[in-house]
């Protein structure tokens, strides 16, 4: 009996020594297909095996935190948004970076990227690809982009037919309705302190600009009759996919499948809505690469982690489906590719989604108001403002 | 010894049983953490542990009792018993009193990690001050673990003044790193208090709604259930056995691929249903956007999902009626409709009961139709974005725990989920006392 269990215990710790490293990841098709040719790459020249495995988007967060400290968790995950970065570094699951990485490679990628990935003054991951949402454009139907709101309504009303629609997107999500409360006066959720910190208690989304965005959205669908009942991400991903859609409001994640369906699309930022002072601008979401501090194999999943963010790697990731790489030297070179040309407009105009996790607590009111204010034509949207301020406000102070 | 007899006898059997596991692991666990004061070791050596007090212990004990060696047969299903279900209902009231979330797990908080300089006994100089570094302000009595490779140590913070600090003991090895821990802490009734303040936006209409929604799905689909029951029992229906499979193909396909289908053909403008509607003439019905109109489609889904079940349900009941009862009702002359109501119905009653009460049960905690089909919604005005007009209290718990709330508060959820445990246990006794079931079945 301790003769055998001696010798399991030494079999186990062999193979410990030997290496291997587990990789969660959500992506499908050709970036999985990138990932498992790295990961193979990566055990050629090193020897560690790295296995992938598939884990719904959705899952990941909840799942690292609690599995991570019990050894249950994969030893990196490729790859995570950067709001996610607060509440799992707060978990202590994630290994903080900045003593694995050098300066020249924090020099080469964007200081937003930077920012995105740094919590409590701390690099918590290898920040990759950037994205936002932005006005995607169908050329059989659009042939220049619209510049204002006055030709984005002509267009959009006159391509609304009884076979095709002018401009649909996913009007019940925050995330995707966040560039028009930009537009209304929201630098961003919150403000900053005077440290340059987001300041939770200062929430920017209540009061005018809350009434003013919402009236607007709740326009495209009762005054303008642009996005009827119904519509949600399915709908409306699904229309331009079948290219029965010409514009729709949607972000990198979704070129793939528009490339595969012979889609000829352009990228553009969505014009000012009317009467806002700013011009629209979305939430930056910036995806990286993070290890599990509680790894038992940490140095082969930091050089992994390293290696897939090179600057040539994040090139072919770009080519096998298309995100925008936050890597200077990348985006040089992929300068000319329409899209990331496209999407570095669009950027410019954005800010980075929140990464503290109070963030957390908006989501659910800030849905919740956005379909009250759609649901009806009449709805009241001062008072549904204010109960959203209120209830966000009242989470936060918990 | 003899075996001693009744309930005194199970009793004692099982507590002994029980106390033997609880020792092991007891042991196996102590054990594992004084080992681990000297190497890291595997996990399973807790398994190793506990079976080497367990076997011993269980030779032993069948020596002083010779009549517990039958009861040993149990040993395997007691144990998963006390894992899978005893110690996560124990952890779950544990936990509805501390405020357990995925920021405050206990785990040390590695945003905080900051490298120690200089280390004399328990005081550490730190590259950074301490109130910065480990965010904390006072620092005295905050808990932290200071580390390096392959080895960890908790401790408190004394005093904290500058770039050191003073800790409660001496670590017993070099220090590289010091982090901030993120403890959680009882905070008594307040999950309850905080549950209690939504009362009147969230506890009291998703409890109302919860309650119609049980009992309505419930005697819709028993009432189609027996309806079609009947018919399908009369023996001069043709093809019965056809209409019988067609019939059950609802309850055949998964429910969960079901109510996502349903979810595209109930869709306002691009559904199949409100298209058919369309041609028929009827304007389209908001099924899924509409606060009233979704508790609708909500029955009328559980309906399709659920009345195979009532259906086949009767069709067993009805098959344990004795033909002569409607032979004698037939010779002294009672018509059909009088033969159902004066023998069929009554007897029904009873085995239909028991069945009846278990469905309410069932779709008082029916998540997944609620999760699946609306997500508990759409919004309602005056009512918190967790607690939506479709959504039960099941499903508010969720909500609460995992999407508002720090998105992981396992502490609240764990005291919605007791509340909920409270109310269920209600309704269930207050059933039986009023239907007398439990007597019926006795």
């Amino acid at each position: 009996m301790k003769r055998a269990l001696a010798a399991l215990a030494l079999g186990l710790s062999l193979a410990l020594a030997q290496g291997k490293i587990t990789v969660w990841t959500h992506f499908g098709g050709p970036e999985l297909e990138w990932l498992k040719a790295q990961a193979q790459a990566y055990e050629k020249t090193s020897g560690t095996k790295v296995e992938v495995v598939e884990v719904p988007f959705g899952d990941i967060k909840q799942k690292f935190i609690l599995g991570a400290p019990q050894g249950q968790a994969a030893d990196l995950v490729v790859s995570i948004p950067h709001d996610w970065l607060g509440e799992m570094a707060q978990a202590g699951v994630l290994e903080p970076m900045g003593k694995y990485v050098t300066q020249s490679y924090l020099s080469d990628l964007q200081s937003v990227a930077v920012e995105a990935f740094t919590f409590g003054g701390k690099l918590m991951g290898l920040p990759a690809f950037a994205e936002s949402v932005a006005l995607i454009y169908n050329k059989k139907y659009v042939k220049e982009p619209p510049k204002t709101w006055e030709e984005f309504l002509a267009l959009a009303q006159k391509l609304t037919t009884g076979s095709t629609f002018g401009f649909l997107y996913n009007i019940g999500d925050p995330y995707f309705n966040f560039g028009f409360f930009r537009a209304f006066g929201a630098e961003n959720v919150f403000a900053k302190d005077a440290k340059g910190n987001l300041d939770p208690s200062k929430l920017l989304l209540g009061g005018e600009v809350g009434e003013k965005a919402l009236s607007f959205i709740k326009d495209l669908r009762f005054r303008y009759n642009l996005v009827p009942e119904g519509v949600d991400y399915g709908v409306a991903d699904g229309a331009f996919k079948d290219g029965a859609l010409a514009m729709i409001i949607n972000g990198p994640w979704a070129l793939g499948d528009y490339k595969k369906a012979k889609i000829d699309f352009g990228i553009a930022p969505f014009p000012t809505p009317p009467g806002a002072k700013n011009p629209w601008g979305p939430f930056l979401g910036v995806q990286g690469v993070v290890v599990n501090a509680y790894s038992k194999n940490k140095t082969a999943a930091v050089n992994f982690a390293k290696t897939l963010v090179t600057g040539k790697n994040l090139v072919s990731f770009n080519q096998a489906g298309g995100r925008i790489p936050v890597s200077k030297s990348a985006a040089k070179t992929l300068e000319k590719d329409p899209v990331v040309a496209g999407f570095s407009r669009v950027f410019a105009l954005g800010t980075p989604m929140p990464n503290i996790p109070e963030m957390g607590k908006v989501w659910g009111p800030w849905a919740n108001a956005i379909s009250l204010a759609i649901q009806r034509p009449d709805s009241n949207v001062k008072k549904i403002v204010e109960d959203m301020v209120a209830e966000i406000k009242k989470a936060i102070g918990r | 010894m003899k075996h001693p007899p009744g309930l005194t006898g199970f009793l004692l059997a099982l507590s002994l049983l029980l106390g033997l596991l609880i020792l092991s692991t007891g042991v196996g666990v102590l054990g594992y953490l004084v080992l681990e004061a000297y190497f890291a070791p595997p996990g399973w050596s807790i398994l190793v542990l506990a079976l080497l007090v367990l076997v011993p212990g269980a030779i032993l004990v069948g020596r002083l009792f010779p009549w517990l060696t039958d009861w040993y047969y149990f040993l395997p299903a007691l144990s998963f018993l006390l894992v899978f279900t005893l110690y996560p209902i124990a952890l779950t009231v544990y936990l509805a009193f501390t405020d357990y979330s995925g920021r405050k797990n206990g785990f040390p908080d590695r945003s905080t990690e900051t490298r120690v300089l200089k280390q004399e006994g328990p005081r550490l100089t730190l590259e950074e001050p301490v109130r910065e570094a480990l965010r904390c302000d006072p620092c005295t009595g905050e808990p932290v673990e200071v580390y390096s490779e392959g080895h960890r140590a908790r401790a408190r913070i004394l005093e904290a003044e500058g770039p050191t600090l003073l800790l409660d003991r001496t670590p017993p090895f070099p220090v590289e790193y010091v982090a901030k821990v993120n403890a959680f802490q009882f905070v008594g009734l307040k999950n309850f208090g905080f549950i209690l303040s939504q009362a009147s936006k969230a506890l009291l209409p998703v409890f109302a709604w919860n309650v119609a929604f049980a009992l309505s799905t419930v005697l819709l689909n028993a009432f189609l259930g027996l309806v079609l029951g009947l018919i399908l029992n009369n023996k001069a229906l043709k093809l019965r056995n056809f209409y019988r499979t067609v019939l059950i193909v609802s309850w055949a396909l998964p429910g969960v691929i079901t109510v996502q289908v349903f979810v595209a053909l109930l869709n306002y403008n691009f559904g199949a249903i409100n298209r058919l509607l369309g041609v028929l003439g009827v304007y389209p019905i908001p099924w899924l956007n509409d606060p009233d109109w979704a508790k609708v489609a909500i029955l009328l889904v559980n309906l399709w999902l659920g009345f195979p079940y009532m259906m086949t349900a009767t069709l067993g009941a009805l098959s344990t009626i004795p033909d002569e009862l409607y032979e004698a009702a037939k010779v002294d002359g009672a018509t059909p409709w009088q033969a159902l109501w004066g023998i069929t119905l009554p007897l029904l009653e009873k085995p239909m009961v028991p069945i009846l009460l278990s469905s309410f049960a069932f779709n008082f905690n029916n998540f997944y139709i609620i999760y699946l089909l609306t997500g508990g919604g759409p919004a309602q005005e005056g009512r918190l974005a967790t607690a939506q007009a479709t959504d039960i209290l099941i499903s508010w718990a969720y909500k609460t725990a995992f999407s508002a709330e720090g998105q992981s508060a396992y502490g609240l959820g764990a005291a919605i989920s007791l509340l909920i445990f409270a109310i269920t246990v209600a309704i269930s006794l207050v059933n039986f006392r009023v239907t007398g079931a439990l007597r019926e079945v006795r």
